[in-house]
């Protein structure tokens, strides 16, 4: 069942990833506006949305930025229309700056803001512990533990924030997030998406204003503490001396290891689903006749350390275990769980319980460009010509699928920190050492964070140059669009060339990078260009993503011809499958290469860098036919 | 409760696989927990998926020495998590191996990763799903011969009712005929090949 097609289910109970029961309880909460930009674990929030958008007839898009995303959602919630904007963890540092203000001026319709943070960091840089948000802004936080949940509170943060007149954060993981579980639906209301702003001066955020904000933002505070006391998501099960708190995802884990020790009954435990405000009534009630405490979290010692403070106001003396007994970095587990539970309850486990050791040494796989991939292509002839002209050089590195051109035999990303950091460093770099710096950038990373950079190296004229690898698309999140997608029929196409020629940049080349003689010849230019006339330039490297190519070659009917290699050719040099690495070409036992037709894509792109011309396609085809795809 | 483990290499179509068995499970009325892998790992890296069946599971990952079936879709991957396994895992492994992208890299002998899976569960079963995707003349099916393979033994083992509740799942995926043909034959090979302790062995965990 595609989410798409619930939209005229209003019971019953479906299989649904978390981050679409958010979407669904979003929905069901009266959602009128939704914008985000996608970031791992949260993309498919809004593509739910979006993939609905017209059948309900909101409104949703895909935003340019995390801050532009919210201030839009901000912007719909203060006339009166239900609103939310959803990001991963590091994208809530791109818009801490509406956020912070958004609490002091309250809201008018419901404004719900998702934040999936990265334990573990499966595709993110860090694994920041987003509830702290909740802390700093005084914004309440969220979190459940599963898909139906998810939903449960999603819908009623709507109503939550409503009454309020205040913004909430729902906070998942990546491992709620990206479960699907089994949710049970409810109706869809009917959809507001226009309302009336009322001028008021709560939203001039003057410091005269600001001060008057402050103290009834402290008096909201308040009550939402008292309220939080009374929600379904914080309860006490079973009984006993000693109690587990168990805060979001940590509860599923939880009860299974009481589950597995046998002693759900003899255990008290308290589920928290708002670790921001702590229900401090509930937490004191589950507290008294306690000795013992453990706190079972994801990530940082928030809760632990509220427990802790509360405890000690109201003079009751039961031992806190919490980071001491789970640990603070990365996802939970089973075992991590049972250990500290069996140690907190002297109870018998050893750890780690695989029943076997690793049986074999394997390789480890780390992810890789796709076959097809337009950025190989570039990176392999940079690697190349830095090589091959001994180019004294930095490879000033940003966040998307190029991120991977860090690996061998590339290694052209010496710096990876954040999105839009490659021009900002690599600019800072540029003034301080006397190597050739070369920002990489991808194309919707450019116009997510790489605009204000680039303006910088502009006006201060200093020597940078800048490729764009310019796919049309944010791929490595699952192929939303960007301002430099071609195909959109409610967008409008924004060239990058012409921006950055409107910024000032005379150094403007665009280049296919399937071709790498041109990719050598105008990447030289550009190294003597910034060296002589100290100014940046600037290199749009375009063509389309081979996912988004092979997808619409198949729904087109257009048959795929892989290539192959003609073995009296192949010299078994290994530039292809050493250097170009393509996952589709492997070496045999006498190192002469071989491409697999379920990985080949028939991109062509490995035929140009076998020097004995030994790699042709399977069969004739209609290569224009197959080109226009591409472009 | 059933805990199963799938692996294998981006782009090999494990979250289609786990998406149709979950569907199917949830249609007989099972509660199922599926808990995937999106994003940077799906560009070619390793990649698990956990599928939970069962009215006890609250938790989106199994505990690791509670694997009761691991679908695998490659052989490195297949001998990486074999680990997991104890003597009552079923692992349904795709005869293929998928070179890491990285030079110069050293790949065990097909062999050598086989015997070391072998050693790790008497029910061990070698399936060529990918040579008969592509014998069948699809690049992008070995998924679904597995699927195929792996109802026959949900379905002995009553874990589900009937392999129609898988097939149904299948339907919906388009391109009927080829993915049905796929199907079948990796349900045909599993009656051919699959032992009554295997079946037993997950009957067990219903």
């Amino acid at each position: 069942m595609s989410f798409r097609s619930l939209v005229g289910v209003s019971s019953g109970r479906y299989l649904l990833l978390g981050n679409e029961a958010i979407a669904r309880g979003a929905l069901e909460g009266g959602l009128g506006f939704a914008a985000a930009y996608p970031g791992t674990p949260s993309s498919e929030i809004l593509e739910s949305l979006i993939s609905v958008k017209d059948a309900v007839g909101i409104y949703a898009e895909w935003s340019v930025n995390e801050k532009v995303a919210f201030e839009a959602a901000y912007g719909a919630s203060l006339a009166g229309v239900n609103a939310l904007t959803a990001m991963k963890h590091v994208g809530m540092n791109v818009a801490a700056d509406p956020l912070m203000s958004s609490a002091y001026t309250g809201v008018e319709g419901a404004l719900v803001i998702v934040t999936a943070d990265d334990p573990s960091m499966h595709s993110s840089q860090n694994e920041q512990d987003n509830r702290w948000y909740g802390v700093h802004a005084y914004i309440p936080v969220f979190e459940p533990f599963d898909a139906d949940e998810a939903k449960k509170m999603t819908k009623y943060v709507f109503e939550f924030s409503r009454r309020f007149k205040h913004p909430v954060i729902l906070r998942t993981t990546t491992r709620v997030s990206h479960s699907r579980g089994v949710v049970e639906l409810g109706p869809i209301p009917e959809v507001r998406i226009k309302g009336k702003f009322n001028k008021e001066d709560r939203y001039v955020v003057i410091p005269a204003n600001a001060r008057k904000n402050k103290i009834k933002l402290l008096e909201k505070w308040d009550a939402i503490s008292e309220v939080v006391n009374e929600l379904p998501f914080n309860k006490v099960e079973g009984d006993g001396k000693k109690l587990i708190i168990a805060s979001g995802s940590a509860y599923g884990y939880v009860i299974e290891a009481l589950d597995y020790f046998k002693i759900r009954d003899k255990v008290r435990v308290l589920k928290i689903g708002t670790p921001v405000p702590l229900p401090k009534k509930i937490l004191i009630e589950a507290a008294e006749e306690v000795d013992k405490i453990l706190v079972v979290e994801e990530l940082d010692s928030l809760v632990e350390t509220n427990v802790k403070s509360v405890l000690h106001d109201s003079r009751i003396e039961a031992e806190v275990r919490g980071k001491d007994l789970v640990g603070y970095e990365f996802e939970l587990n089973h075992s991590r769980v049972r250990k500290a539970i069996a140690k907190f309850l002297d109870l018998d486990y050893s750890v780690p319980q695989t029943p076997n050791q690793p049986v074999v040494s394997v390789p480890t796989r780390i992810p890789t460009l796709c076959p097809g991939c337009p950025y190989r292509p570039l990176f392999f002839e940079l690697r190349r010509l830095v090589n091959q002209e001994k180019i004294p050089y930095i490879a000033s590195g940003d966040i998307g699928c190029y991120s991977l051109g860090y690996n061998p035999p590339y290694r052209m990303q010496d710096i990876i920190i954040e999105m839009g950091s490659s021009i900002g460093v690599g600019y800072g770099l540029s003034i301080t050492t006397d190597d050739n710096v070369i920002a990489i950038i991808g194309d919707s990373t450019f116009y997510h964070a790489g605009l204000p950079p680039l303006v910088n190296a502009v006006w201060h004229k200093k020597p940078l140059i800048v490729i764009v690898l310019d796919n049309e698309v944010i791929a490595m999140t699952g192929h939303q669009p960007a301002p430099s997608s071609k195909d959109g029929k409610e967008t409008r196409y924004i060239p990058i060339e012409n921006v950055v020629t409107g910024f000032g940049v005379r150094f403007v080349e665009v280049i296919d990078p399937y071709d790498i003689k041109t990719v050598r010849e105008v990447v030289k230019k550009a190294l003597s260009y910034v060296r002589e006339v100290k100014e940046p330039a600037v290199i749009i490297a375009r063509r389309k993503c081979a996912l988004e190519v092979v997808r619409d070659l198949r729904r087109a009917g257009v048959e795929i011809v892989p290539y192959v290699v003609l073995e009296d050719k192949c010299i078994g040099c290994g530039i292809c499958y050493d250097w170009f690495v393509c996952p589709a070409i492997i070496p045999g036992s006498n190192k002469k290469a071989w491409i697999d037709p379920e990985l080949c894509i028939g991109c062509s792109a490995c035929a140009q860098v076998c020097p004995t011309k030994a790699i042709v396609p399977q069969k004739e085809y209609n290569k224009e036919e197959v080109e226009k795809f591409w472009r | 409760m059933l805990n199963t483990l799938i692996s294998g290499v981006g782009g090999q179509g494990l979250l289609t696989l786990s998406r149709v068995l979950g569907q199917a499970a949830l249609n007989e009325g099972l509660k199922t927990v599926i808990s995937e892998t999106h994003g940077m790992s799906q560009r070619g890296g390793s990649v698990t998926v956990f599928l939970r069946i069962g009215d006890s599971v609250m938790a989106p990952l199994p505990p690791e020495d509670d694997i009761h079936l691991h679908i695998s879709m490659e052989l490195i991957e297949a001998a990486r998590y074999s680990y997991l396994h104890n003597t009552k895992t079923v692992a349904v492994v795709n005869d293929k191996i998928i070179r890491p992208s990285v030079p110069g890299v050293k790949i065990p002998p097909r062999e050598e990763l086989i015997g070391n899976i072998k050693k790790t569960t008497p029910h061990f079963y070698l399936i060529s799903a990918s040579d008969i995707s592509l014998r069948l003349g699809s690049t992008i099916g070995a998924n679904l011969v597995m699927l195929g393979f792996v109802t026959y033994i949900l379905e002995k083992a009553t874990i589900i009712s009937s392999k129609n509740t898988v097939l149904n799942e299948v339907l919906k995926l388009g391109a009927r005929e080829i993915n049905t043909r796929l199907f079948e034959t990796g349900y045909q090979e599993a009656s051919t090949s699959v032992s009554k302790e295997t079946i037993e062995s997950l009957r067990a965990n219903k």
